[in-house]
C-alpha cells in the first residue's frame, strides 16, 4: 500500500507521463477513499489550468511583466557603444 | 531586433533566476556576444530570435550552476515533513488547514500570488515548474537543458506542486495578492 506521501508523488507523476495501468488503478482506488489526496489532485490540476490560462492571456496581450529599467538601458547602450568602439 | 528582443530576455531572466542584477548581466553578455558575431550573421537573418537563443543558453548555464549548489545541499525538502507524518500520512496540520480554492481567485490576484510563490521556491523547483507548466517545454528537452534525469524532474515537480499549493493557500488566506 502506498502512503499518502507516495500517492501525491504518483498523482504528480501522472501529470508528467503515462503511468502503468496497475498504478493508475491504485491511484483511483486511493483517491476514492482519501479526501486529502483527492484534494491534492484537484488542486494541482487546477493549478495547471490556471497557469496555462495565464500564459494564454500573457501571450495574447503580448504583455511583459517587467519593462527594462531606463538606467539598465542606458548602461547597456554605453557598454555596447564601447564595444563597437 | 526591435521591442520584443529588448523586453523578453529580461523577463525570461527574471523568472528563471529571480535576480535583477544577474538578469542585466545576462542580457549584457548576450548582446555583446551577438555583436561580436554580427559579422558572421547573414544580413537577412532575424537577430531577435538569435539573440533569444544565446540568452537562453546563458540562463541555462547559470541555472546549472545554482542547481549544482542546490542538489549538493540536501536531498530532503522540509515541505515533506510539514505536510506528512513519519508514516507518510497527511500531517495533522495539513488536515486542519483550509482547502485551497483556486477557482475563487481572480486572474490578476492569481498572477500576483503565483509570482511571489514562484520566487519563494528553491531555484531548481522553480526552474522545472516554469519550464513545464508555463513554457510547456517537453520533459526530455527540459531535462537536457537543466542537466537532470527525468526521475529528478518528477521529484522536483512533486515538491514544487506541494510548495506552491501551500504558498498560494497561505497568501490567499492573509489576503496578500
Amino acid at each position: 500500500m502506498l502512503s499518502c506521501k507516495d500517492m501525491t508523488k504518483l498523482i504528480s507523476d501522472s501529470l508528467e507521463a503515462k503511468i502503468s495501468v496497475r498504478r493508475r488503478m491504485e491511484l483511483w482506488l486511493h483517491i476514492m477513499m482519501c479526501r486529502m489526496c483527492r484534494r491534492f489532485r484537484s488542486n494541482i490540476l487546477e493549478l495547471r489550468r490556471r497557469v496555462r490560462d495565464l500564459k494564454a492571456l500573457l501571450d495574447q496581450a503580448d504583455t511583459v511583466s517587467i519593462p527594462m529599467p531606463s538606467a539598465t538601458k542606458a548602461r547597456l547602450e554605453e557598454v555596447i557603444n564601447r564595444q563597437l568602439g | 531586433m526591435g521591442i520584443r528582443a529588448r523586453r523578453d530576455p529580461l523577463r525570461i531572466r527574471y523568472v528563471a533566476l529571480k535576480n535583477p542584477d544577474a538578469a542585466e548581466d545576462a542580457v549584457q553578455e548576450a548582446l555583446l556576444g551577438a555583436l561580436k558575431s554580427l559579422s558572421r550573421i547573414p544580413p537577412h537573418s532575424e537577430t531577435g530570435p538569435r539573440l533569444m537563443g544565446i540568452l537562453k543558453k546563458k540562463v541555462v548555464d547559470r541555472q546549472r550552476q545554482s542547481m549544482r549548489v542546490d542538489t549538493a545541499t540536501g536531498d530532503v525538502d522540509p515541505i515533506l515533513d510539514q505536510l506528512f507524518d513519519k508514516n507518510g500520512q497527511w500531517s495533522e496540520a495539513a488536515r486542519a488547514a483550509d482547502p485551497l480554492r483556486l477557482d475563487s481567485l481572480e486572474q490578476s490576484e492569481f498572477m500576483g500570488i503565483l509570482k511571489r510563490c514562484l520566487k519563494s521556491l528553491p531555484p531548481n523547483q522553480a526552474a522545472v515548474f516554469v519550464g513545464r507548466e508555463l513554457n510547456e517545454q517537453n520533459s526530455e528537452d527540459l531535462c537536457k537543458e537543466l542537466g537532470i534525469s527525468s526521475t529528478n524532474l518528477w521529484v522536483l515537480m512533486h515538491r514544487a506542486r506541494l510548495r506552491l499549493g501551500e504558498c498560494i493557500r497561505a497568501r490567499w488566506a492573509i489576503g496578500d495578492a
